[in-house]
C-alpha cells in the first residue's frame, strides 16, 4: 500500500451545474483517498454589475427567449443552481461515508486539494468570456491536483491508468493503487512516453489496454501534464487527473 | 363368492371400481372418443363413491391418440407490453428456449459492454464527438473574433448568455459605461445587436448538430450491437429452425434488443449473482425473458389433470403483481397458468359443487367452452375493483375435454337451470349406487376389495373377511339382493378392520376383524340411539311390548343422523266419534307433519269410504297422531299401523302390542314396501330384547321388503330360536288379523261382512255412527 497522502480535499464548484457522471467520479475518489468533499462557490459580482448597464440583454436557454439583464432574477437562479449541486455533494458524502463542507467566500485551492472540472463537450464557454471557476480556474490551477473529467465519459469500465516512472514513491502510482484498492478496479502502470504529448499518450493507451479502456488517467505531476490533460480528457472521453 | 377361488385377496387380480359402472364407463369412453365441441362429459354419482379417483384412474389409462400437446409460453409484445403474446412449440421445448435465451441474455450483458468499451468502438465515437466539437468550436470561434472586433463580449449567465461592450478588451465598467457619448453608445448598442443576432444564429444550429452527432453515435451503437446480437440471434434460429412460429419473434426480440442496448450498457461488470438478477421482476432485461406456463414431456402422455380448487383463478390462470417502489407492477412474466392450460391437449377433472360454488367461475368456464380458446380474467376487473396496470395475454387455443362430476341432483338442476348446460355438457356418465348381488358380482366385489386394500398398503382380506365385508356391503343398500357401490364406506371399513387385525396379529383381515369394525363404527354413532333405547325402557317414552289396546299399535321409523342409521318405535294412537267424515292428522294441524305423511292419512279416508262406507255416509271424526313426537314425521311408511289403529279404535277391538308394524297403504288396502326395514326390525327387537323376548314378539313388514331383509345375525338367531318373528303382510286384512288375533272377514254374496270379524265390527260401528248423526239432524230440525 503506498504511502500518506498530502490531499485533505475534493473540491467542486456549486455555482456550476454539476453532472451526474462527475459527482460519482468525485466521489469514488473521496471516498478511496478518505478527503472531505468540499463545495466552493466563485465570485460572480462583475456579472451582476453588468445589469447596471440597461440595454444589455440575456438570451435565455434553453427557449432561446430574449429578456433583460434582470439582478434580482441572476442572484435567484444562481442561488437555486448553487443550492442544487450542494444538496448533491452532500448526499454523495454520505453514501461515500466522507465528511462534507461548503465553503461559500473563498474558491482558492492549496496544494492539499483536488479540484474537479467537467470539460464542456459543445457550449462556447472556451470561446466565450465568462466568470466560470472551471474557466478561471480549470488547468491553470497550479496549487492543487486537478481531475478533468470529460461531458461524455466513455462507457463505464473498471481500468484505472497510472503514467509513472515508478511503481512506488510515485504520486500517480500512489493515487492509484488507493483508488482500486477501494473501488475494486484494475490499475495498469504504464511508463511516461517521451515526449509527453496528447498524441504520444494516446498511443500508449491504445496499445497498451486494447481491447479495453480505461476511465481514469493518472498523469506524472507537472506543468507538462497539465498543458496537455484537456486535450487528453477531451479526446479520450475518460477522466484525466494531475497531482499537485 | 362361488364363482371366484382364492385364499386371499393377494390371490385376486384388482380391478378397476369402472367395471361395476358399466353404464358409466361406457359413457366415458364414448365422450373421450368424440372430438366434437360440446361432448363433454358429466359424471353424476354419489359423492361415497370415489368418482374423481375412478375417472383419473381411467382417463390416465386411456390411449391419448390424435392430441395435440405442446408446451405454451408467453413472451414480451415488444409494440404493445400490455397485450403479452403467446406460442405454442412443440412439447419439452418451452423449457430449452427459456434456457436458451437467457443464455442468450447472459452473453450479452457480457459481450455487449466489452464491445462498447473496446478500443475500436471508442475510436469511432471520439471520431464522431471530435467531428462534431470541430463544428462547434468553429461556429463559436468565429463568433469569439467578431464580438471582440466590433468591441463587445459574449458572457455566459447562469440561465444563458448575454452580449456586454468592452473596455480595452475588458469588460466594461458601468460607471464607465455610463460616461460614454451618446454615439458611442448607439454604436455599440448597434455592435451588440448585430452580435446578439449572430449568437442566437449559432445557438440555433447546436441542437441540429447535436441531433446529427446523437443519430451517428446511435447508427454506431446499432451497428456494433448488431455485431453481437446478429450473432446471437443467429445461433437461436438456427437451434429453433424447426419453429417457424418463433422466428417473428427472434427478429422482434433483435430488432428490440438493437433499439435498448444501452440497457446492456447501464448495467455494472460482475460476477454470475448479477447475472441471475438480470431476470428478477423489475429488472430492464426481463422483458427478454420466456415465461413457459405450460411443459410437457415431449414423449409424456396427454394430461389429466384434476382442479380441486376451481375458483376462476385456478382455472383460468392468473396475472399476478408485485410491489415494486410502492407499486403494484405486473408484465408478461406475472402470468400464472390455470388448469385448463395444464390440462390443454388433455382432460380436466373438476368436481361440479366446488365449481358452482366459487364466484364467476362456472360463467367462466362455458365462455371458455363457447370460445374454444383461454383468455384470462381478472377476478378484480370483473367486480370493477381493479385499480392497477393490467395485462390483456393473448388467449390461447382450447383443445381439451372437461370431465365434471358431482352428486345427481347437481346435474339434474343444471339441465333445469342452466340453458346452456346441455349444450356444453352433452354426455352423462351416470355412476350406480349399487349392483345386483349375484356370484359374479360377488366376485368382481371380492376383486376390487383386494385393490382397495392394496391401494391403501391395507392387509389382504381373507376369504371369511371378504364374506363378512361383502354382507356389509349388501347392508349398506338396506337389500339383501344388492351390493353398494360406495367405495368411501367399505374403505372405511376395511381400514377400520385392518387396525383391529394389527392389534390382534392377524396377518389377514378376518371376518371377526371386519365385525369388530363394524361394531366399532356402531358404538361409535349410537349415543342417541341408545339413548333413545333407554327412554323407551325407562318409561319415559311409552312403546308397550306386550298386551292388548284398543286404538294403539306400535309404528316403526329410521332415524338417520349423519350416516348412522337405527330403528326407533313410536306409539300411534286414535280414537273416533260420530261427526262429517273427516280423519284428524293431529301431526298435520300442528305443522309437524310432512307431506308424504299427509297423503298417506288421506289415503286412509279413502280406504275406509271406498271398503265401509257404501251404503251410509261417512259419519265418523277421528283423530291420528304419533304419541310423544315433538319433531316432525314424514313419509307413509305409518300408513299401515295408522289404520290398523283407527280400524282398532272404530271396531273396539284391541290390538296386540307386542307386535311392530311398517309400511304404507294404498286406498285398496295393499301394503307397499318401505325403506330401512332391517334398522326397524332391529330397532323393535332391541326393546323386545331388553324387556325379554317371549316369542310372541315380532314386526309386520310388507311382503315386498322380505327380500331385503338382511338383518343382525343376533335378530336372525332369534328369529331361528322362535323367540321373535318377522311378518310378511300383503294386505291391510292381513295385518289385522295377526295383530287382533282375529279374522278380518271377507264380504259375502249379499256383500255384508260375516259377523265376528274385524270388518263387520267397524261396519256395524259406522253404521251406529251415522245413525246417531242422523238423529241428532232430526233432533235440530235439520
Amino acid at each position: 500500500m503506498a504511502g500518506p497522502l498530502q490531499y485533505r480535499r475534493l473540491v467542486l464548484e456549486t455555482g456550476e451545474r454539476l453532472p451526474l457522471h462527475t459527482l460519482r467520479m468525485a466521489g469514488d475518489l473521496a471516498g478511496a483517498l478518505g478527503l472531505n468533499m468540499v463545495g466552493v462557490s466563485s465570485d460572480d459580482s462583475n456579472l451582476l454589475e453588468l445589469t447596471r448597464v440597461a440595454l444589455l440583454r440575456e438570451l435565455r436557454l434553453p427557449g432561446h427567449d430574449w429578456q433583460p439583464l434582470d439582478a434580482q432574477r441572476l442572484l435567484t437562479e444562481r442561488t437555486l443552481l448553487t443550492e442544487q449541486t450542494k444538496r448533491l455533494i452532500a448526499e454523495e458524502a454520505t453514501a461515500r461515508g466522507v465528511s462534507c463542507a461548503f465553503d461559500d467566500n473563498n474558491d482558492s485551492l492549496s496544494a492539499s486539494d483536488i479540484a474537479v472540472f467537467t470539460r464542456p463537450f459543445w457550449d462556447a464557454q472556451r470561446f466565450l468570456i465568462e466568470a466560470a471557476w472551471s474557466s478561471r480556474v480549470g488547468c491553470n490551477s497550479t496549487g492543487s491536483a486537478i481531475v478533468l473529467v470529460p461531458s461524455a465519459p466513455a462507457q463505464a469500465s473498471r481500468l484505472v491508468a497510472a503514467i509513472a516512472e515508478a511503481e512506488e514513491d510515485d504520486p500517480a502510482t500512489s493515487i492509484g493503487m488507493r483508488l482500486v484498492s477501494a473501488t475494486g478496479d484494475d490499475l495498469v502502470i504504464l511508463r511516461p512516453p517521451a515526449p509527453m504529448s496528447v498524441a504520444n499518450l494516446i498511443r500508449l493507451l491504445e496499445q497498451r489496454l486494447r481491447p479495453r479502456r480505461e476511465r481514469l488517467v493518472i498523469l506524472p505531476p507537472g506543468t507538462e501534464a497539465r498543458q496537455i490533460a484537456a486535450e487528453l480528457a477531451d479526446r479520450r472521453n475518460s477522466s484525466v487527473l494531475v497531482p499537485s | 363368492m362361488s364363482k371366484l377361488a382364492f385364499q386371499t385377496t393377494r390371490d385376486l387380480v384388482p380391478v378397476s371400481l369402472l367395471t361395476a359402472h358399466r353404464r358409466a364407463d361406457e359413457a366415458i369412453r364414448f365422450g373421450m372418443g368424440v372430438s366434437a365441441r360440446g361432448f363433454n362429459i358429466f359424471a353424476s354419482g354419489p359423492s361415497m363413491a370415489r368418482l374423481p379417483s375412478a375417472l383419473r384412474r381411467l382417463l390416465t389409462e386411456m390411449p391419448s391418440e390424435g392430441k395435440a400437446l405442446a408446451d405454451w409460453v408467453y413472451v414480451n409484445n415488444f409494440a404493445e407490453p400490455h397485450r403479452p403474446a403467446s406460442l405454442a412449440l412443440p412439447p419439452g421445448r418451452g423449457v430449452p428456449l427459456q434456457r436458451s435465451m437467457r443464455k442468450l441474455i447472459e452473453d450479452l450483458r457480457a459481450t455487449l459492454p466489452a464491445l462498447f468499451e473496446s478500443e475500436d468502438y471508442q475510436r469511432r465515437r471520439s471520431a464522431i464527438d471530435e467531428s462534431f466539437r470541430g463544428k462547434t468550436q468553429a461556429v463559436f470561434e468565429a463568433l469569439s473574433k467578431k464580438a471582440a472586433s466590433v468591441g463587445v463580449a459574449i458572457v455566459r449567465t447562469p440561465m444563458g448568455f448575454t452580449v456586454t461592450p468592452l473596455d480595452k478588451g475588458e469588460i466594461v465598467d458601468p460607471d464607465v459605461f455610463s460616461k460614454w457619448p451618446v454615439a458611442k453608445k448607439e454604436e455599440v448598442r448597434q455592435a451588440i445587436a448585430k452580435i446578439e443576432a449572430e449568437m442566437e444564429q449559432s445557438l440555433q444550429a447546436i441542437p441540429r448538430l447535436q441531433k446529427e452527432r446523437g443519430e451517428a453515435v446511435r447508427a454506431l451503437d446499432n451497428e456494433t450491437a448488431n455485431f453481437a446480437i446478429g450473432q446471437e440471434i443467429d445461433e437461436l434460429r438456427r437451434l429453433f429452425s424447426d419453429l417457424p412460429q418463433l422466428i417473428e419473434y427472434l427478429e422482434a426480440v433483435r430488432a428490440d434488443l438493437t433499439q435498448h442496448v444501452q440497457l446492456f450498457l447501464a448495467q455494472p461488470e460482475g460476477g454470475s449473482q448479477e447475472r441471475l438478477d438480470a431476470m428478477q421482476l423489475g429488472h430492464p432485461l426481463e422483458r427478454y425473458d420466456i415465461n413457459v406456463i405450460v411443459s410437457n414431456k415431449s414423449d409424456g402422455p396427454s394430461p389429466v389433470v384434476e382442479e380441486l380448487n376451481p375458483t376462476i383463478g385456478n382455472l383460468l390462470g392468473r396475472v399476478e403483481h408485485v410491489s415494486f417502489q410502492g407499486a403494484l407492477i405486473t408484465n408478461f412474466r406475472m402470468i400464472k397458468a390455470g388448469a385448463l392450460h395444464r390440462a390443454n391437449g388433455g382432460t380436466i377433472i373438476i368436481d361440479a359443487g366446488s365449481l358452482l360454488t366459487e364466484p364467476f367461475a362456472w360463467p367462466a368456464l362455458k365462455r371458455v367452452l363457447t370460445r374454444q380458446e383461454i383468455v384470462i380474467e381478472d377476478l378484480a376487473h370483473i367486480v370493477g375493483f381493479a385499480s392497477t396496470a393490467m395485462l390483456e395475454p393473448q388467449p390461447i387455443p382450447l383443445r381439451l375435454k372437461v370431465v365434471l362430476f358431482g352428486e345427481r341432483w347437481i346435474y339434474y338442476a343444471l339441465a333445469r337451470l342452466d340453458p346452456e348446460f346441455r349444450k356444453h355438457f352433452k354426455v352423462l356418465a351416470d355412476f350406480e349406487d349399487e349392483l345386483d348381488r349375484s356370484p359374479e358380482s360377488e366376485a368382481l366385489m371380492a376383486r376390487l376389495l383386494g385393490g382397495i386394500a392394496k391401494d391403501a398398503d391395507l392387509r389382504p382380506l381373507n376369504r371369511s373377511g371378504v364374506e363378512a365385508t361383502l354382507e356389509r356391503v349388501a347392508r349398506l343398500t338396506d337389500d339383501a339382493a344388492k351390493l353398494s357401490l360406495l367405495v368411501e364406506h367399505i374403505q372405511d371399513l376395511i381400514t377400520e378392520a385392518d387396525r383391529v387385525a394389527a392389534e390382534a396379529n392377524h396377518e389377514l383381515i378376518r371376518r371377526e376383524d371386519i365385525e369388530s369394525a363394524i361394531a366399532a363404527q356402531r358404538h361409535r354413532a349410537a349415543r342417541l340411539e341408545e339413548h333413545s333405547r333407554d327412554m323407551i325402557l325407562r318409561n319415559l317414552a311409552m312403546i308397550a311390548s306386550d298386551g292388548t289396546r284398543i286404538g294403539q299399535v306400535n309404528g316403526l321409523s329410521v332415524i338417520d343422523l349423519a350416516g348412522h342409521s337405527f330403528g326407533h318405535p313410536s306409539r300411534i294412537t286414535a280414537r273416533v266419534a260420530p261427526g262429517g267424515g273427516k280423519i284428524v292428522d293431529i301431526e298435520r294441524e300442528v305443522e309437524l307433519g310432512g307431506p308424504l305423511h299427509s297423503k298417506g292419512v288421506l289415503i286412509l279416508s279413502g280406504f275406509i269410504a271406498g271398503r265401509y262406507a257404501q251404503d251410509v255416509p261417512m259419519s265418523l271424526q277421528a283423530s291420528l297422531v304419533f304419541e310423544q313426537s315433538y319433531g316432525g314425521v314424514e313419509g307413509d311408511s305409518a300408513s299401515v299401523a295408522e289404520l290398523c289403529a283407527l280400524l282398532s279404535a272404530l271396531a273396539s277391538i284391541p290390538l296386540r302390542q307386542d307386535i311392530g308394524v311398517t309400511g304404507s297403504v294404498n286406498q285398496h288396502g295393499d301394503v307397499q314396501p318401505i325403506g330401512g326395514v332391517n334398522e326397524k326390525i332391529e330397532g323393535f327387537f332391541d326393546i323386545c330384547a331388553a324387556r325379554g323376548l317371549t316369542g310372541r314378539q315380532g314386526v309386520l313388514i310388507p311382503d315386498s321388503n322380505v327380500q331385503q331383509l338382511m338383518l343382525r345375525q343376533d335378530v336372525v338367531r332369534a328369529c331361528a330360536d322362535g323367540k321373535f318373528s318377522v311378518y310378511p303382510m300383503r294386505n291391510v286384512d292381513e295385518a289385522l288379523s295377526l295383530l287382533t288375533n282375529m279374522k278380518a272377514g271377507e264380504r259375502n254374496s249379499d256383500g255384508h261382512y260375516p259377523p265376528g270379524c274385524v270388518n263387520a265390527a267397524v261396519v256395524e260401528r259406522l253404521a251406529k255412527f251415522a245413525a246417531a248423526r242422523k238423529a241428532l239432524a232430526a233432533s235440530q230440525g235439520r
